[in-house]
């Protein structure tokens, strides 16, 4: 699935990011690695931007190119 | 944040290899505090901002550590070292080029985990670190132990836990720096900046440095930040938030600036009657007069309005500090998107309205050059302190006190949609979207220290900086107005009225007289200037200016002098700024005309309606 189709408050772990090598290496700058966890804190509105949490960072990126970070959703601890 | 003004700062050259002092460049991620940290080693006023990248030119200053002078420089904030950002260029650059004696990395203690890659990819450069472990006090709260010591056996560098803001820590990172300044003379690189910060052999290194020193919580407390985030950010009441806090700041910035600046008044005032005028009434006529009416009374009638700037620079350093920005770019993403721009574009309008100069540099962080410079289009119609002054004095003469406020909103509107409406004509030539990606800090409080410390330097700069354009630019109103001596003051037969007959044509058919154009003209040196110059082409000084201009202006004329100042051509600061990040000659005229071109059009459509009404 996509990140932007996870549920509320849930975590997942990054598989693959399909995007050009510039936007990679800003992801990679805020921890978003292939393997990394991740966590959906907040939904602006629907289709809105996403609030999200890696670790104790936290960021917010539009819901089009979260479409485009294939994740695999993992259990709630 | 940003000054009363818009000096530019030196920026010292990249001096080549030969200069043998010891020196010392700061690295670090946006958000770090590095420019804090800097401003506290450095002891001068470095500017810092919660935006990330806001530390923008490379501040350096000198410093006495230990027994020698060694220079510090503040590189920008940035994630990785390998990114095409014109900062991570220009990092990259200086850390393969310049000799340094040694990096002082600069690490936000609580974000180690996903910063230290960062450290990893300067540490191959292969040149002595120092590693300060800053915002510790912040790392406590959150329950994040780190062993320095196991840290810097790992690193092969002193590791310190500092906390700029606070203030601890320093004296024992001042200590570290001045032993590596000591046994490591400067040299250049041994290596080109090679591996993304991404690669699986960061991912391991930090992986076993971390298991190593790191003691972090597992869970995250639920913080106070999402639950105010649950709030500021909610679909529908986010919007309504902002303009209620956006309300508020102002109501706080009148309520407390204008007592203020009532007391300035009255003691600028008191100066002139028991002070000045007595002290010169035996000198020549025009001396006393440049005195009076040039210097007391066209500086003072600025200077009068310096307390309510201030007020206004602290309180917008203390939105800028709490993290809200950032919120309110996401707010305003969705819209500004339309624009051709995202929410980063307005988040730096807001910061605009203290002073367009550091918003323009500002917007460094746009990556993309067509959305770069449809943003430096569009900041310019930002309402800064400068203009906000004239227009408060003038909103105060023409309207009473239960209607001035809502004026005041109507032009901070009107400034906005001319913006947006300027962003949507050019956005075909210079729009572009890019992925927006927005780091977001937890929520700060200021300290009182940040907030004296805000205070100082946006005294400072507007005194350095604009104090000196807005003292020539009045002198030279009140040459223009005065010369020749034979003349009436401000007649038609000075200097002034016969610039005033040549721009007539152009300024009559949207209401603006003559007494009033030769203040427009010297305006573009500093807006400043404007309230400055009508004292003097008056002759009186503030608390005589309304009278006279309530006398000689219909309201309609006053209105569309307004809707003039609001929009026309930016100040020669924010021009000479537009035309450094651009480095463009076209675009820089087009920054300079487009305004002009819809300050009139506006002020036209707008007087020739008007009139009929009053």
């Amino acid at each position: 699935m996509t990140l932007d189709s996870l549920t509320l408050g849930s975590s997942a772990r990054v598989t693959q990011l399909d995007c050009e090598p510039a936007w990679r290496e800003r992801l990679a700058g805020l921890g978003l690695l292939p393997g990394c966890r991740v966590q959906l804190i907040q939904r602006l509105g629907r289709r809105g931007p996403l609030k999200l949490r890696i670790g104790r960072t936290e960021f917010v990126m539009r819901s089009a190119e979260a479409a485009k970070i294939l994740v695999e959703p993992l259990e709630p601890a | 944040m940003s000054p009363a003004h818009c000096p530019e700062r030196e920026r010292p050259p990249a001096r080549p290899g030969k200069s043998a002092g010891a020196r010392i460049a700061l690295l670090g991620m946006p958000n770090t505090g590095k420019s804090t940290l800097f401003a506290r080693l450095s002891g001068v006023s470095a500017r810092t901002g919660n935006w990330p990248g806001m530390t923008v030119e490379l501040a350096s200053a000198r410093v006495l550590l230990g027994a020698r002078m060694v220079e510090l420089v503040d590189l920008p904030g940035l994630y990785s070292l390998l990114g095409t950002g014109e900062d991570e260029r220009v990092t990259r650059d200086f850390l393969e080029r310049e000799p340094l004696s040694a990096l002082l990395v600069v690490i936000a203690a609580a974000e180690i985990e996903r910063q230290l890659p960062l450290l990893l990819q300067a540490r191959a450069l292969g040149r002595p670190m120092v590693v300060a472990l800053n915002m510790a006090d912040e790392a406590q709260r959150l329950g994040v132990r780190i062993d320095t010591a196991a840290l810097a056996e790992e690193l092969g560098a002193p590791v310190l836990l500092t906390s700029a803001r606070n203030g601890t820590g320093l004296a024992e990172l001042k200590r570290a720096l001045a032993n590596v300044a000591r046994s490591s003379p400067p040299q250049v690189a041994d290596a080109m900046v090679a591996a993304p910060i991404g690669s699986a052999a960061f991912e391991a290194e930090v992986g076993r440095l971390v298991e190593r020193a790191l003691d972090v919580p597992h869970l995250m407390p639920q913080r106070l930040t999402d639950r105010l985030d649950a709030w500021l950010l909610h679909p529908w009441l986010g919007l309504p938030l902002f303009f209620a806090l956006m309300w508020l700041l102002f109501q706080l910035v009148y309520g407390i600036g204008v007592p203020l600046q009532d007391g300035m008044d009255a003691l600028i005032g008191a100066a002139k009657t028991h002070w000045i005028a007595p002290a010169v009434a035996d000198w020549p006529a025009p001396a006393a007069s440049f005195v009076l009416e040039g210097l007391v009374d066209g500086v003072g009638t600025v200077a009068s309005f310096l307390p309510i700037i201030l007020v206004f620079f602290v309180l917008m350093a203390v939105v800028e500090d709490s993290g809200y920005m950032v919120r309110v770019a996401v707010l305003t993403d969705r819209f500004m998107a339309r624009l051709g721009l995202d929410g980063r574009a307005f988040a730096m309008q807001l910061m605009g309205l203290g002073c367009n100069v550091p918003a323009l540099l500002g917007t460094r962080v746009m990556r993309s050059r067509p959305q770069r410079l449809l943003a430096m289009l569009i900041i310019p119609f930002s309402l800064c302190s400068a203009r906000l002054q004239v227009l408060v004095f003038i909103t105060a003469v023409f309207f009473t006190p239960r209607v001035a406020p809502l004026v005041m909103m109507a032009l901070y509107t009107v400034s906005f949609l001319v913006a947006f409406a300027s962003a949507a004509v050019w956005k075909r030539r210079h729009g572009e979207t890019e992925p927006l990606l927005l780091e977001f800090p937890p929520y700060r409080v200021p300290t009182l220290r940040a907030l004296a410390h805000q205070a100082w330097t946006a005294t400072a700069s507007f005194l350095s900086g604009a104090a000196g354009f807005v003292l020539a630019g009045v002198l030279i109103v009140w040459l223009l107005t005065h010369l020749p001596f034979d003349a009436a003051p401000a007649g038609p037969d000075t200097l002034a009225g016969q610039l005033a007959r040549l721009v007539a044509p152009a300024l009559a058919p949207i209401g603006i007289d003559s007494t009033l154009s030769v203040a427009l003209i010297f305006g573009v040196v500093a807006k400043e200037v404007v309230l400055g110059g009508l004292a003097v082409i008056f002759g009186t000084n503030e608390a005589g200016l309304g009278p006279a201009l309530a006398q000689s202006l219909t309201w309609a004329q006053a209105a569309s002098f307004m809707l003039f100042i609001l929009i026309y051509t930016p100040c020669v600061a924010s021009l000479a700024a537009i035309r450094r990040e651009s480095r463009s000659l076209s675009f820089t005229a087009l920054a300079a005309v487009w305004p002009l071109a819809a300050a009139w059009t506006l002020c036209f459509v707008f007087y020739q309606v008007a009139r009929h009404f009053v």
